[in-house]
Parts: structure tokens; C-alpha cells; sequence
């Protein structure tokens, strides 16, 4: 009867670790993704996302200009908030020029939309 | 012009023959940090995607080497606030997964998150420390010390899947 250890199987070294890792990256196959990656890799702005982004900032134009219909229909408030309140139903009494404010947050929808773009490519 | 410049210049021809070149390397590498097959994938494609939109800030350097970086912040910006949901199909086994494969997926599924990254990007990647410590964005030291527990882990994990 022998003596000696019972034999252990032997760790796998640096050598082997990195032709298991080879042998498994072996087997990935293209099966078309390089093909889809192409098709995708397009230039400039991305118009649907464009599209997408300006149907939100024309809602967002919508909601505003119904906010301004309902300016004299605000309560009053106190504080900070008191003056938009103010200005608003100002602006539904023709004080001040709605089309000023209209043009304006038309330019705040546009820059909104194009940074958010920008945002999303970069 | 060699490929990656008229690539980075471009050229989507040569960006197409890059992907190909290098499609296989980022998607183990994206796969073994996701666990999973699909998950895997989606961030390669997602690199590849950024790296094509992105390329010219690309200074020089190896290509697949700055596309394992991108494919490595990929996989941390999907992994934000996600808990990974392995489905059938990822789980290892699946998808004719055998042997010395079976026990590898094993192994590594069983390493700590940054022993795990750090082994796929030096041993599986064939980066270099230094340019896995650029990767993860962490201490060259540190990262030389995950590769080495990580790499310990797996002998002795690969040890006991042999069969006896």
C-alpha cells in the first residue's frame, strides 16, 4: 500500500486559463451582428428621435398656451409665485403681447429639443 | 490609410471590416461582465454603436482596446439601478454549453464583480494591466490585485469541476 497523497488534479495555469477564454470567444460566431452593427451606424441627427422630440416640445406648447386661456381664471397667490400668477392673467388681459410669449416658448421648445439631441448623441 | 484610420475618418466600409475583426473578442468580453449571452450582445452592439458616433474623439491606440473601454462603461451604465434577470436561455448550460465552456461561465459567474471585470479585460481581452486600470478607471495596484485573486479563484474553481 502506497503512502503517498492522493493524487490531485492539476490547476489549470495562465497558459490554459487564456486558451479557455480563446476557446470560448472561438465559437462566438457573426451570425449577422457585425451586418446589424453597419446598418445602424448612421450620421447626424437621428430624425425620428427628432420627431419624436418635437411632437413633445409641441405638447409642451399646447399646455403652455392653455395655461395662458386660463391666466384670469388663476386663483391669487402670495410669495414668489405671486408675480407669475400676476403676469399671467395679464397676459389673458392682452397687458401684455401673448405673441411675445408665444415666440418665446417656441425658441425655449426649439433650444430645448436640439439640446436634448445633442445630449443623446454626444 | 490603414483600416481603424479610415474608419475613425468615416469610411464605413472599414468601420464594418473592424466590427467583424473584433465583433467576437468585445462580445465575450461584454458577455462574461453581463453573465449572460443576450445581455452581452446588446451592450457589443451598443460599443460598437458609440464608438462609430464617437470617433472622433478617438486618439490613436488600439481600436479593440478603446471599444472594450466603451463596452465596459456600457455594461456599468445598464447595470445602474438594474438587477440582472438571467433567463433560461443565459443560465450556464443553455445554448449547448459544455465542458471546459460550462465550467469557465461557471467559474466566473462565481468571482466578485471587479475580480470578474478585471480578468475578462487582462486575460480574456489580452489587455495589458495598465490599460484595464484606464478601463475601470482604478488603481493600477488594485487592478493588478483583483486579476491575480481573480485568476486564483478560477484555478482552484476549474480544479474542482474536473471530473474525478
Amino acid at each position: 500500500m502506497s503512502n503517498l497523497p492522493p493524487e490531485r488534479p492539476e490547476e489549470p495555469g495562465d497558459d490554459a486559463l487564456a486558451r479557455m477564454f480563446a476557446a470560448e470567444e472561438s465559437e462566438i460566431r457573426d451570425d449577422g451582428f457585425s451586418r446589424r452593427v453597419v446598418e445602424q451606424a448612421h450620421d447626424g441627427i437621428g430624425w425620428r428621435r427628432t420627431a419624436v422630440y418635437g411632437a413633445g416640445m409641441a405638447g409642451f406648447g399646447v399646455a403652455l398656451a392653455s395655461l395662458i386661456d386660463l391666466a384670469p381664471h388663476l386663483p391669487a397667490m402670495t410669495g414668489w409665485f405671486d408675480g407669475v400668477s400676476l403676469s399671467l392673467r395679464e397676459v389673458g388681459q392682452g397687458t401684455i403681447d401673448a405673441t411675445s410669449i408665444t415666440i418665446a416658448a417656441v425658441i425655449a421648445g426649439v433650444s430645448f429639443t436640439l439640446a436634448a439631441v445633442f445630449a443623446q448623441e454626444r | 490609410m490603414d483600416l481603424t484610420h479610415a474608419a475613425m475618418a468615416g469610411d464605413r466600409a472599414a468601420f464594418g471590416q473592424l466590427v467583424a475583426r473584433h465583433q467576437a473578442s468585445v462580445r465575450a468580453l461584454a458577455r462574461r461582465l453581463a453573465r449572460s449571452a443576450s445581455d452581452g450582445d446588446d451592450i457589443a452592439q451598443s460599443a460598437f454603436l458609440t464608438a462609430w458616433r464617437r470617433r472622433s474623439t478617438w486618439r490613436g491606440g488600439s481600436f479593440r482596446g478603446w471599444v472594450c473601454m466603451i463596452a465596459y462603461r456600457e455594461f456599468l451604465a445598464t447595470r445602474k439601478g438594474v438587477r440582472t434577470e438571467t433567463s433560461d436561455e443565459d443560465q450556464p448550460g443553455a445554448d449547448g454549453e459544455t465542458g471546459e465552456r460550462l465550467d469557465l461561465t461557471r467559474a466566473m459567474a462565481a468571482l466578485d464583480e471587479s475580480e470578474r471585470a478585471a480578468v475578462a479585460l487582462c486575460i480574456g481581452a489580452g489587455l495589458s494591466h495598465t490599460e484595464a486600470a484606464l478601463v475601470m478607471d482604478a488603481p493600477l495596484g488594485s487592478v493588478k490585485s483583483w486579476v491575480l485573486r481573480g485568476r486564483a479563484k478560477l484555478q482552484k474553481a476549474l480544479v474542482a469541476y474536473q471530473p474525478a
